[in-house]
């Protein structure tokens, strides 16, 4: 019993331990605010510790539950704030283009940002407005938006103040931080493509494996063949890290 | 955003703040605080050197990596570079696009290794291991 107890306590701490780095990696990253990283590693801390107190004598559940929220959890994160993201700088160049063409048209540049504000039906307008507010009202304080855009959104807010401070080239100079911004979601969208490649056939190898295995473990039985099937994974999980190795390794040094 | 070519991105940064009407110095040191990658790291370590009048070092790479620090140098002494930034850096976005071209076209051959090598035995060995060894055990 007390052997049980101990063993599950490591495996909780240790799961813990790997929560916490993950996490702090997303909130390098700028993913996400200090805030909220403390709201969802709480929230894990305490999904965990009710699976330490469910299951503290079954340290083999332990183990599949934690393991498995140190995969889910943080992946499910990242692929939500990545299209949240994408999102967010393909508005922002439409929103941009059309800010220019209001400019173009005799506006300046304040009255042509609040105008295309309040004409479209923008899924960011909060943001959007947050960033105009600080511009427009507040010169002197630094928007300090940690969200998962924090930066991109400083490098908008310096562009802007930028234009609003010098108004007799703020056409160019928008122009120029579209035609930047527009470079770098080409690049973004080149770099996404090779991922998508090695995905989509690591997708399909994974499914013929799993496909395979389930039929040949309902034929045959588990338990006798674990050695070949260890062997097998083994293979498999090597051909895995080599893809993975491939699509991750590439360096553009021009 | 993290760039995928990370000298593309430092030479679009630097000529972006040359034409807000920084000097070469100001927009220099401008970009190295903005950029964060290896090369800025490396043109950060040039610049100190070169200023220091030891002369910068760099091992260079690629031809562009050369141009790029003569271009900048000229640029420190006075002499204007904007356009030739502007060249250099649609050079090395065509030279990026010739790459990647063949990058692409590399991929399935470069794919088809790990699926010999590796994949195919792990689906036979899944397949026929069970089968194999069943046979050995009743031969025996």
């Amino acid at each position: 019993m007390f052997k049980n107890i101990l063993i599950s306590l490591c495996i909780f701490m240790s799961v813990l331990v790997f929560v916490y780095r993950i996490y702090l990696h997303y909130f390098r990253q700028h993913f996400f605010s200090m805030k909220f990283m403390t709201k969802i590693g709480t929230f894990h801390f305490v999904f965990l510790l009710i699976l330490y107190l469910k299951f503290f004598e079954e340290t083999f559940f332990l183990w599949l539950c934690g393991i498995s929220s140190l995969i889910i959890l943080p992946s499910v994160f990242f692929i939500f704030l990545k299209i949240h993201q994408k999102q967010f700088h393909s508005e922002f160049v439409r929103f941009l283009s059309l800010t220019i063409l209001s400019m173009q048209q005799g506006y300046g540049f304040t009255s042509a940002f609040q105008r295309i504000l309040q004409t479209g039906n923008w899924k960011q307008r909060r943001v959007f407005q947050h960033i105009f507010d600080n511009v427009a009202f507040s010169q002197q304080e630094k928007l300090s938006y940690t969200g998962p855009f924090g930066v991109f959104i400083d490098e908008i807010r310096e562009q802007f103040v930028e234009v609003k401070n010098n108004q007799h080239q703020g056409i160019d100079r928008l122009c120029n931080f579209r035609k930047n911004l527009r470079d770098r979601l080409i690049f973004r969208q080149k770099s996404r493509q090779i991922w998508t490649f090695f995905l989509f056939q690591l997708g399909i190898l994974s499914v013929i494996y799993v496909g395979i295995f389930i039929f040949v473990v309902h034929e045959y039985g588990f338990f006798e063949f674990k050695k070949q099937f260890l062997l097998s994974f083994l293979f498999y999980f090597c051909g895995v890290a080599v893809v993975i190795f491939l699509a991750k390794g590439k360096k553009w040094s021009i | 955003m993290v760039h995928i070519v990370p000298s593309i991105s430092f030479i679009k940064q630097l000529r972006t703040q040359l034409e807000s009407g920084l000097s070469v110095s100001s927009s220099l040191k401008k970009t190295l605080i903005i950029e964060d990658s290896l090369f800025s790291q490396e043109v950060e370590l040039w610049w100190s050197g070169y200023r220091t009048g030891h002369g910068g070092h760099w091992e260079f790479r690629t031809h562009f990596e050369k141009a790029f620090i003569e271009v900048l140098q000229q640029g420190l002494e006075g002499a204007p570079i904007h356009k030739y930034l502007l060249q250099i850096e649609q050079e090395m976005q065509e030279e990026f696009e010739i790459r990647w071209k063949s990058y692409l076209d590399s991929l399935p051959t470069k794919l088809s290794l790990p699926l010999l090598f590796l994949f195919f035995p792990s689906y036979i060995i899944l397949i026929f291991g069970p089968l194999i060894s069943a046979f050995l055990k009743g031969v025996s």
